[in-house]
C-alpha cells in the first residue's frame, strides 16, 4: 500500500511491517502439497475442514446450552461429546505433527480461517 | 492467446469509432510500462461492447503467476484507469480464452454491469480498520461489559445449567469452560456493534452515504495482539471528497478520541483510500 494512501493512522500501521514480513515468510499458512509430502498436505487439509466443522458444532451446542432448554442429561451428554471430540482431534494433530496454528490457514485478505 | 482481464470501464461519455483503444489509452497510457512499484506493465488492450469496455493484456499460458510482482502490477494498472474512468475491478487472476470471448462475456452480462457502474460511478472507496490491542483490553472489555449486563439480567454464564447435573462432572466443568469463552465472543460482538453504529453515525453526514454503501465485516474469533476487529469500506461522492478531504479525516480523528475517552482500551483507527470500487462490485457472471 502505498503511503499516500493512509489518509489516518493512529499508530497501528507502525507495527504492521513486522506483522506482513512474519506472514510473508511462513510457509506454514499455506496448504503446500507436492508429490513428497502429499500424505501430510492433505492431513493438514482435512484436519483443517473437521476443525472448522467442529467449531461450529460446539458454537451451535453453546447456543442450545445458553438458551436453556436442554435436560441435565443432555448437558452431561454434550459436554462429554464434546470433551471427546476435542480430545480426538488432539490426537490426530498430535499424530500429523501438526499445531493450531497450522490448521488456522490465512486467506489473505479474508484473514485467518478461525 | 490467452487474455488477461483488468477491468471493465464505464465508456458512455468517450465519443469514439470503432476501435475503442486508441480513445481510451491515449499516449499516457500507451507509454504506461512501470507502475508507481517499478513493476512492469504489458501492452494493454480495450475490448468494447456498446458503452462498456473491458481492459485486457496478452498472458502466455492459460493463467497467470500469483506473485506480489504481478499482483502490484495488476492493482497499478487498476488504479491508472481509475484516475481517469469509472469502473469495476476485475478479480486478480481473471483470465478469458481470447478476445471474443471477452466480449461475448460483456455482452451476456451487460446489464448487470451497468448496474453496477452506476452504483459506483464518480464515487471513491474507503478503508477503515479498527484494531484493538488484546493483549491489555480483551479482559478488561470482558470484564467491564459482563459487569455491565449482570445487572439487568442478572444472569451469569451457564446459570442456567441446573445445578443437579453432578457437581464434580468433569464434563460439566469443561461445557462450563466453552461457555464462557462463547459468552466472551457474544459480549465482544456487542461491543463491535457498538462501535459500527458509532462510526456509521459520524460518516452518514460527510455524504449521502447509503447503508448500502457502508459495509463491515466484524471479526471476533481468533484475536491476536493487535487484531482488526472491524474491517470497513465505504464509498463517498467523489467531488464531495475532494472538497473536503479534511472532514473525513476529522471525523475518523473523533472517532479515535472518543472511543479513547470513554473506554481506553486500546482502539487504533487506520483510513485508507481512495481506493477502486474493489469491495462494491456485486455481479455473477453469466
Amino acid at each position: 500500500m502505498g503511503e499516500d494512501k493512509i489518509l489516518f493512522n493512529s499508530g497501528i500501521l507502525d507495527l504492521l511491517p513486522e506483522e506482513i514480513e512474519k506472514l510473508k515468510n511462513n510457509p506454514e499458512s499455506r496448504v503446500n502439497v507436492t508429490p513428497d509430502n502429499a500424505d501430510s498436505g492433505l492431513a493438514k487439509l482435512v484436519l483443517t475442514l473437521i476443525e472448522v466443522i467442529r467449531k461450529l458444532v460446539e458454537k451451535q451446542a453453546m447456543r442450545r446450552v445458553d438458551g436453556g432448554t436442554l435436560t441435565d442429561d443432555e448437558i452431561e451428554r454434550l459436554g462429554e461429546t464434546l470433551m471427546k471430540l476435542e480430545l480426538k482431534m488432539e490426537e490426530l494433530k498430535k499424530h500429523f505433527n501438526l499445531t493450531d496454528d497450522d490448521l488456522n490457514i490465512n486467506l489473505g485478505p479474508l484473514g485467518d480461517l478461525m | 492467446m490467452a487474455k488477461l482481464m483488468y477491468a471493465i470501464l464505464d465508456t458512455k461519455n468517450i465519443k469514439c469509432n470503432g476501435d475503442k483503444t486508441a480513445e481510451l489509452f491515449p499516449e499516457w497510457l500507451m507509454n504506461f510500462t512501470a507502475g508507481s512499484h517499478g513493476v512492469s506493465v504489458p501492452d494493454l488492450k480495450a475490448v468494447a461492447y456498446k458503452d462498456i469496455s473491458a481492459v485486457i493484456s496478452d498472458i502466455e499460458g492459460k493463467s497467470i503467476v500469483t506473485d506480489n510482482t504481478s499482483a502490484l502490477c495488476y492493482a497499478d494498472v487498476i488504479d491508472e484507469l481509475f484516475q481517469r474512468y469509472t469502473l469495476l475491478p476485475v478479480r486478480f487472476g481473471s483470465v478469458m480464452e481470447s478476445t471474443g470471448a471477452v466480449k461475448k462475456l460483456l455482452e451476456r452480462n451487460y446489464d448487470e454491469i451497468k448496474q453496477n457502474l452506476c452504483i459506483v460511478e464518480n464515487k471513491y472507496e474507503f478503508g477503515l480498520k479498527v484494531y484493538c490491542d488484546t493483549e491489555y483490553s480483551n479482559a478488561e472489555l470482558t470484564r467491564a461489559l459482563r459487569a455491565k449486563e449482570e445487572p439487568e439480567s442478572g444472569e451469569k454464564p451457564g446459570q442456567n445449567i441446573s445445578a443437579d447435573v453432578n457437581a464434580n462432572s468433569v464434563f460439566k466443568d469443561y461445557l462450563m469452560e466453552k461457555l464462557k469463552v462463547y459468552k466472551s465472543e457474544e459480549l465482544l460482538t456487542m461491543y463491535i456493534d457498538n462501535i459500527i453504529e458509532e462510526i456509521t453515525r459520524h460518516l452518514v453526514p460527510l455524504n449521502p452515504v447509503h447503508t448500502q454503501y457502508l459495509k463491515f465485516k466484524k471479526i471476533v474469533s481468533g484475536i491476536k495482539k493487535s487484531s482488526a476487529i472491524i474491517d470497513g469500506v465505504f464509498l463517498l461522492d467523489k467531488e464531495q471528497y475532494l472538497k473536503k478531504k479534511s472532514d473525513l479525516i476529522h471525523t475518523v480523528e473523533d472517532l479515535k478520541s472518543r472511543f479513547t475517552i470513554s473506554a481506553p482500551c486500546g482502539l487504533d483507527f487506520v483510513l485508507t483510500g481512495p481506493w477502486p470500487p474493489y469491495n462494491f462490485v456485486n455481479i455473477t457472471l453469466k
